[in-house]
């Protein structure tokens, strides 16, 4: 079984500029919000990017493990929902 | 250790900021409580507010400042800088207890009560701000923190600053009305602040009342986004248009307006800030390397003016620091941009900090540049200096970072692993790694060849040291001092050649060559005291305290041991190898100054401190306990600690001079313990090797006179009496004088007896050494008794020896006493006794509670019938319950 796939929702729609800062995640906008979907390794993974968050000054909405894989859109790139 | 003044003062900025009386009210409230907690996001305003009110607030006293980061997440570390803090304060009058602290590592406990008492003993209370909290996740140092808030809550007024509420009872602190706090609803900007916020703008933009609301309610009055639309607001055409288009999208505030802002910088500002972002502090000079220009000290002078992307650091002009959030959109910005220059970005700065011998720094940059051959080149090279600084943590995080197998096939830093476990007491696991590293060194490059050979040289000759091979070490030392003097004196090497002669001179040392010994000790003294290398000073000084001490030289011995220790207590060694050498020379001299209860004391100290890697400290603790035991009259014991000592050899190679010092111990005491055969059989043994070393001769001489033969013992000592013996360990010509004088009173030659006496006398009483008359016994004071009037130059020091020496006759020993069975529990407690673990530490091992384990203790100094837990170790092992 492979990486847990995790989706983090933070308020604000992000550009391209922050891909670097969840690299390995995809980051899909809509409706005032940013979806940062992709898999996470362990907890100590997942804990980083919530660090990464909180040192970004984003307000973080929710955090869910996904029951399916993520979606078709490729890690880097941002889609719209 | 040392501290960065740029932590110690609060950050500086020359953008004029808005006056927010409420925050500062709040805060000057706030700090009445023992924990003022101001908790919120990045980018909300808490270093700035905190700096504001360290300048305008009233606090109820002088106020520390501390800017905190993930390098200080360590008890050490936190409270060094912690003290500093304090002392800068001006709360801490000169000479006021709090200067002197330093915290140690054997008590943490200890620690903490003087700091809360020091802070009680303050005339005020004293606030310490705590900035960027966050970092701070270690459990020794919050447990430290919850301790002073406990015990210290008039005296001490701690303001935390932090992203993330910190794990400190702050529910517990709360309900008892202990805790104030300041949130992010509070740091938010009001609408009124908002409008004073934009005044401070160079050029005002004018927005109605209505456009306030609006950008108040968009940014919710975070400080950041506000700062951020303040500057992207500046000389906009129409600001309402701006405000409404900016209200109306739903992009993530930092995002827009960062891009809002970058957008419209002039080029040259865009890059500059593109390309310095990637380092957190900075002045001209480095700036100017990374951008590849100039002008780099007046763009960060205007930056601080006009914009607060940089605010000054530190006490000296020149010197910035980018604000965290905008750096980090900065580096994020950077890499989405122009990813091919972030590489070549770090090297620079990588270079730069190695340039000025900021070997950390530019470490971190390396990694960050992903140039491990680099990264792997500079902890080379700067590794020995970080492991001798006591920085080996630091050296052993970065080495992480690197690709594991570069770290296991560099040869040098093998050998830093090597040296590492020496000190860490694994003697296996240093000979293993050292051949590891020894059979790559083809792969290095020639710059770095010669670099390894020396620094094996030295590595291999402390390993075999501490193995006890000192044959080998030996040889290894020679080599070492060959190829440094090969080499010429490469200056910045200092660190590398204090190790060297501190380790050849221990190699000599051990092996009985003590004037070579002490040739290269006092060099290498010279040589870390000049280049400020503490722990280097420490080894050398407790060296040759032992060379001293192995000549019979007491006073010096005692300057240079005495010394010796107070280095260690202050470097926090004070369980290490260097200060077991420092007790075992304060042991001698005690013993020779017939003060036996000190030096069995100092015996103890020097055999806790040693661990068990060191099987010659073990050797030299055990001949000394020997003496010592028979200095009280324990024959008996003496014996048994002798023949021990003897068992325990068996595992090793022990050099040739401590093996023949050791028989020839057991063999004195056979003769004093009527057992002349078996004295004469271990002489025998010992075979006929030339010339003796000056102490072997003394012993040789006692036997000959247990075995009726004062002629052989004349003759065994004439060597000694006309310098032409080999030193050596144990020389001491008081003995030699007096021996001959026995000897030549038995052979009737009295005048020369009279005369040798007299030279005895005299020197023993110049040079401390009572014990070299007692321990003569008997014989000796029966030529005290009779030559009495002969050496009329000397009878009141004769009248001592002869007191003391009668005395000596009916000693008894005070045996440790075990007054009560300890229990199951007891035991299990007891076994860690001697370990440098807190009573929380050994709590949280055994799964018990603190006061468990300390009623334990308790129970176990009762029933020992002493009164702490280092003589319950001592008598413990006496009784062999460890």
């Amino acid at each position: 079984m492979g990486p847990m796939v995790y989706r983090i929702v933070v308020r604000g729609e992000l550009s391209q500029r922050y891909l670097p800062a969840f690299e390995g995640m995809t980051l899909t906008t809509g409706e005032g919000q940013t979806a940062i979907i992709g898999p996470v390794l362990d907890q100590a993974h997942l804990h980083g990017l919530l660090d990464r968050v909180g040192e970004l000054g984003l307000e973080l909405v929710s955090v869910n493990r996904a029951a399916e894989p993520a979606s078709p859109a490729p890690a880097g790139q941002i889609g719209e929902v | 250790m040392g501290l960065l003044a740029t932590k110690l003062t609060p950050p500086h900025t020359s953008l004029r900021q808005v006056f927010r009386p409420r925050l500062i009210d709040l805060l000057d409230a706030g700090s009445q409580q023992p924990l003022t907690l101001v908790s919120a996001p990045a980018g909300a305003g808490k270093t700035t507010l905190l700096a504001s009110w360290s300048s305008s607030g009233q606090p109820p006293g002088p106020l520390a400042w501390l800017s905190l980061d993930a390098a200080d997440n360590e008890a050490a570390k936190f409270w060094a800088y912690a003290l500093a803090a304090l002392c800068r304060s001006g709360a801490v009058p000169n000479g006021g207890a709090l200067r002197a602290l330093t915290p140690e590592s054997d008590s943490y406990e200890g620690f903490l009560s003087q700091l809360a008492s020091g802070l009680s003993e303050l005339s005020s209370p004293v606030v310490l701000v705590l900035d960027d909290f966050h970092d701070i996740t270690d459990a020794t140092v919050l447990a430290g923190l919850e301790f002073l808030l406990r015990h210290a809550p008039a005296a001490l007024r701690l303001v935390v600053a932090t992203r993330v509420d910190p794990p400190l009872p702050l529910q517990r602190l709360l309900v008892s009305g202990q805790l104030s706090q300041v949130r992010a609803a509070d740091l938010a900007f009001t609408v009124a602040e908002v409008g004073e916020l934009l005044t401070t703008c160079g050029d005002p933009p004018r927005l109605s009342e209505d456009d306030l609301v609006l950008l108040q309610a968009r940014t919710e009055g975070w400080a950041a986004g506000l700062r951020l639309a303040a500057l992207s607001l500046e000389g906009q055409e129409d600001a309402h248009r701006f405000v409404t288009d900016f209200a109306g999208d739903d992009k993530s505030i930092a995002d827009y307006l960062t891009g809002e802002v970058l957008d419209r910088q002039p080029e040259e500002v865009r890059s500059f800030l593109l390309q310095t972002c990637i380092v957190d502090e900075l002045d001209g000079n480095l700036a100017d390397v990374l951008t590849g220009g100039t002008g780099g000290e007046s763009m960060l002078a205007r930056l601080e003016r006009t914009n607060g992307f940089v605010t000054a650091v530190g006490p000296r002009r020149g010197s910035y620091r980018y604000h965290q959030l905008f750096a980090e959109l900065l580096r994020y910005e950077l890499r989405c941009q122009q990813p091919e220059q972030v590489a070549t970005l770090h090297k620079r700065a990588a270079a730069w900090y190695a340039g000025r011998g900021l070997a950390v720094p530019a470490i971190q940059q390396a990694l960050m540049a992903k140039d491990w051959p680099y990264a792997a080149e500079l902890l080379a090279r700067h590794g020995p200096s970080l492991v001798l600084r006591g920085d080996a943590a630091t050296l052993h995080a970065l080495a992480g970072r690197l690709p594991p197998e570069l770290v296991q096939a560099d040869p040098e830093l093998g050998l830093l692993d090597a040296a590492d476990r020496i000190v860490l007491d694994e003697p296996d696991a240093a000979a293993t790694h050292l051949r590891a590293a020894s059979q790559r060194a083809e792969l290095l490059s020639e710059a770095r060849r010669g670099r390894f050979a020396r620094l094996l040289a030295i590595v291999t000759t402390l390993q075999a040291l501490q193995a006890g091979d000192l044959d080998r070490a030996v040889a290894a030392g020679e080599e070492a001092l060959a190829l440094h003097r090969q080499a010429g004196t490469d200056g910045g090497d200092d660190d590398a050649r204090a190790i060297m002669l501190s380790t050849v001179g221990g190699a000599a040392l051990w092996a009985g060559h003590l004037d070579t010994a002490e040739l290269h000790l006092l060099e290498g003294q010279a040589v870390a005291t000049q280049a400020g290398l503490a722990p280097q000073q420490l080894a050398c000084q407790s060296q040759l305290a032992l060379v001293h001490a192995m000549r019979a030289e007491v006073d010096e011995a005692a300057r240079w041991a005495t010394n010796a220790v107070e280095l260690a207590a202050e470097q926090d060694r004070s369980s290490s190898i260097h200060a077991a050498a420092a007790h075992l020379a304060l042991a001698w001299v005690f013993y020779y100054r017939d003060d036996l209860s000190q030096a069995s004391r100092h015996a103890d100290e020097a055999a806790a401190a040693s661990g068990v890697g060191w099987q010659l400290m073990t050797l030299g603790v055990a001949i000394l306990r020997a003496r010592l035991q028979r200095a009280r009259g324990d024959l008996g014991g003496a014996l048994e600690l002798a023949a021990a000592a003897r068992r325990d050899l068996a595992g090793w190679n022990p050099p040739a001079c401590l093996w023949r010092w050791l028989l020839l111990t057991e063999a004195d005491l056979r003769g004093s313990a009527g057992q002349p055969q078996s004295a004469s059989a271990i002489r025998r043994s010992l075979g006929d090797s030339g010339p003796l070393p000056g102490g072997e001769a003394v012993v040789l001489g006692r036997l000959h006179l247990a075995e009726g033969d004062p002629a052989g013992a004349a003759a065994a000592v004439a060597s000694c009496l006309d310098g032409t013996a080999p030193t050596g360990f144990m020389l001491v010509p008081a003995e030699a004088w007096l021996l001959d004088a026995i000897a030549s009173d038995a052979l009737g030659d009295h005048d020369r007896a009279a005369t040798s006496l007299e030279r005895a006398l005299a020197l023993a009483e110049h040079g401390g050494l009572r014990r070299s008359f007692l321990d003569a016994g008997a014989p000796a004071r029966s030529l005290l008794a009779r030559y009495r009037q002969r050496v009329p130059t000397s009878w009141s020091y004769l009248d001592e020896l002869l007191l003391a020496s009668a005395e000596a006759a009916q000693v008894a020993v005070p045996a440790p006493r075990l007054i009560e069975r300890l229990t199951e529990r007891e035991h299990t407690v007891l076994r860690y006794l001697p370990s440098l673990m807190t009573y929380e530490e050994i709590a949280a091992d055994l799964y018990v509670s603190l006061n468990t384990v300390k009623t334990h203790a308790y129970g176990i100094f009762r029933k020992l019938g002493v009164t702490g837990r280092r003589q319950a170790v001592r008598s413990a092992r006496e009784l062999h319950l460890l």
